[in-house]
């Protein structure tokens, strides 16, 4: 029985297409689309951004920021390392089981912060 | 319930090949490497807690300028490995070797650097157990003993993934690698942007936090 949620998929029975093969199915995982959105040019381009950012956290770090210090320079960095996952490691342009998988990971490992900061906070 | 009978079309075209498949388990190896440095990282952030002053006075010791650029060295080099991917999969075999050679001359003169940085640091009597760093405070003693444990495990990495392009290169050479069977070579180097995020984070906990 068709799934009467995916209207795609009554589309393809009523106008009696074909149903989505495997290979269909392949081809929508692979990521055989992200290079014609990804050039030279747009690699260049992250590529300067990513110095800029590093000049700026630099700077920053010359500047009394009192308590910021830490949290503006580890939010230059997780801008930064997302610009590489992203462009560099192909994320954005991959099939979403990827980003569930990082996801997945991240919140695992955020998870493992804050507990071990929860013993720290409250043991005396 | 039927299953549609395209199981066996799929793979009759060419010889067994499973490119995401393939990238999945990379990216699965990648998360158990997270949680390697992640460890790591929560060590750090917790000593931090407990000897913040120590570790902000520890870190003007350490030389600002080498980090820096260390990190534009390590960015750079993932510059060049994503351009070699995106040149063999247009087919330009050459421009593709000659982004990885810069790839591995850029990964490379970051460990000459971090070899030079070390053993400056070791000459001052700055490593566990040294004249120097005896006569500190345990806090600082601490940061000291993170800075070599992670960034001597970033350095492994940074060989280990110097080993996986320079493989890649050979096979680049004898056409084992080519525009339309080129996962192995971006294994390598989604490898090689895992060891840019780690220093990307590794470079303001050790080199900006005073």
């Amino acid at each position: 029985m068709p799934d009467t949620k995916n209207t795609e998929h009554l589309n393809y029975s009523e106008k009696n297409f074909d149903p989505p093969t495997e290979e269909d199915f392949l081809n929508s995982l692979s990521d055989k689309n992200a290079h014609q959105e990804a050039g030279f040019g747009t690699y260049i381009l992250i590529w300067l951004g990513l110095i800029s950012l590093t000049a700026i956290t630099v700077a920053l770090a010359g500047i009394n920021l009192a308590g910021l210090t830490v949290i503006t320079a580890l939010a230059i960095a997780i801008i930064k390392s997302s610009l590489v996952a992203n462009y560099f490691m192909h994320i954005k342009f991959d099939a979403p089981i990827f980003k569930i998988f990082i996801a997945v990971s991240l919140i695992i490992f955020v998870l493992m912060i804050v507990l071990t900061f929860f013993d720290l906070i409250f043991r005396n | 319930m039927t299953e549609p009978d395209t199981l066996n079309i799929v793979n009759q075209e060419h010889t067994h090949r499973d490119d995401i498949g393939s990238k999945m388990g990379m990216w699965l190896f990648l998360f158990t490497e997270l949680l390697l440095f992640g460890g790591l990282f929560i060590l750090y952030a917790s000593y931090r807690f407990m000897y913040k002053e120590e570790f902000i006075y520890a870190a003007t010791k350490l030389d600002l300028l080498t980090g820096t650029v260390n990190t534009i060295i390590l960015l750079t080099s993932s510059l060049t490995i994503v351009l070699a991917i995106l040149s063999l999969q247009k087919n330009y075999k050459k421009l593709c070797l000659l982004f990885l050679f810069l790839t591995v001359a850029l990964g490379f003169s970051f460990l000459i650097n971090k070899y030079f940085e070390w053993r400056a640091k070791i000459e001052h009597g700055l490593f566990p157990g040294g004249s120097e760093l005896l006569n500190t405070s345990k806090g600082e003693t601490i940061f000291f003993g993170l800075y070599y444990s992670m960034t001597g495990l970033h350095a492994l990495h940074v060989i280990a993934g110097l080993i996986f392009i320079l493989i890649m290169t050979s096979l680049v050479y004898k056409n084992l690698q080519y525009n339309t069977n080129y996962q192995k070579l971006e294994n390598s180097g989604l490898y090689w942007h895992l060891v840019d995020i780690i220093w990307i984070f590794l470079f303001p906990l050790f080199y900006l936090i005073h």
